[in-house]
């Protein structure tokens, strides 16, 4: 079978995410139903914190397809398409007749998927007149990520990345700072948020939600300058991993291959977006290319 | 003569929140959040709305160095695309 390793960017032809808001807009619109819980605060400006870009894909139902812009596609092609793997040892251990398939995601600088939404938020952000961005890490990839993302994109970046990890992974440490960011131990001392965990966690274990909490508190006393970014848990963010899915389709159909198992090798986080995409699930599976299936419901939506 | 830009915007928002009156469009001073609850996602609906009503796409360039905390700022900044949007792309 082709692997997909000795392909280029260009004879993957990947250059759309997949809009799955498209293929579940009821969902969107339970998810999404308004609470209409203000508080009455003066002077607040409206402009969201995201640029508009990331905010109109985390809640767009009207477009089947997103296309990928031409200087992040042009950054995807220095590590994409990732390998598409044969999953032999596991389709014995599991005794089915189906050929089991996986992506491996972590051959790229930043070593893990993150990068495919790093470069892309990057990207937006500084499209939207960002100068800096900060986030909260845990074990390090998605800091990672960004902070080649930003260096790619001229925009500083600063990381607060969670205690215990930081001291025992000082390569990534080292990474951040390789690329230009800016990196701190958290719980910090920079910080409300992380003085007030300092109290509690003498030890500085730190917590991912003490980081991120760091991160935002950051970005708010920067506001004029810089943004929080996140590298899961934001629709936009599952949207940009879909390149994972999309590129495993065309990879398939290259190898004459009609049953899926989508996973990826260091990040479970993202099994969804690669499987549940229904450009990759459906349209492999039910025997049809994911962008006939995809027209019947485009047609059936008009 | 009411200005194009404003109108598409008063339809717009009474639109999005129900009980906003079209034809009797707040003071300026009034503040999007606070007085009218207009929040962020609320915010992206409008800016749906008024692409749809203009014929424009609002883009990330177009809220640089924006800020919009009253329904004045909001009227200014609709005014500045609708003229963007009415002026050919060659000249």
């Amino acid at each position: 079978m082709n692997r997909g390793n000795g392909a280029s960017a260009e004879q993957a032809g990947v250059s759309t995410w997949c809009n799955f808001l498209f293929d579940f807009p009821d969902h969107y619109a339970r998810s999404t139903a308004s609470t209409n819980r203000f508080a009455y605060t003066q002077g607040v400006n409206v402009l969201p914190q995201q640029p508009l870009s990331l905010m109109k894909q985390s809640n767009d139902t009207t477009h089947p397809d997103i296309a990928i812009p031409g200087p992040v596609l042009k950054l995807y092609a220095s590590y994409r398409p990732t390998l598409l793997r044969r999953a032999k040892t596991l389709e014995e251990r599991l005794g089915t007749s189906a050929r089991l398939y996986f992506k491996f995601e972590g051959a790229n600088v930043s070593g893990s998927h993150k990068l495919n939404t790093a470069l892309a938020q990057a990207y937006y952000y500084q499209k939207a007149g960002v100068k800096h961005l900060i986030t909260g890490t845990g074990a390090g990839q998605w800091g990672t990520a960004l902070a080649y993302a930003c260096q790619r994109f001229g925009l500083a970046c600063t990381v607060f990345m969670v205690g215990i990890s930081y001291r025992q992974k000082p390569q990534r440490r080292t990474i951040v700072e390789l690329f230009g960011g800016e990196i701190h131990e958290s719980p910090s001392k920079l910080t409300r948020a992380g003085r007030e965990a300092l109290n509690r966690d003498p030890n500085r274990i730190g917590s991912l939600a003490v980081a991120t909490g760091e991160a935002i508190e950051l970005a708010r006393e920067k506001k004029d300058t810089a943004r929080f970014a996140v590298g899961s848990g934001e629709t936009c963010v599952l949207l940009h991993q879909t390149v994972i899915g999309n590129e495993a389709v065309k990879q398939c159909k290259r190898s004459e291959t009609s049953q899926i198992m989508s996973s990826l090798a260091w990040a479970p986080a993202a099994i969804l977006p690669a499987s549940a995409c229904p450009s990759c699930v459906r349209g492999a599976s039910l025997g049809g290319t994911s962008s006939s299936w995809r027209q019947s419901r485009w047609r059936a939506r008009r | 003569m009411e200005r194009p830009g404003a109108g598409a915007l008063a339809a717009v928002i009474a639109e999005v929140l129900p009980r906003f009156d079209a034809q009797q469009p707040p003071q300026a001073s009034a503040e999007l959040y606070a007085d009218l609850l207009i929040d962020s996602r609320r915010f992206l609906m409008i800016i749906r709305g008024l692409e749809r009503r203009l014929n424009v796409e609002i883009d990330d360039e177009d809220l640089l160095g924006v800020d919009l905390i009253t329904y004045g700022d909001l009227v200014k900044f609709v005014e500045r695309i609708s003229a963007e949007a009415s002026v050919p792309q060659n000249e």
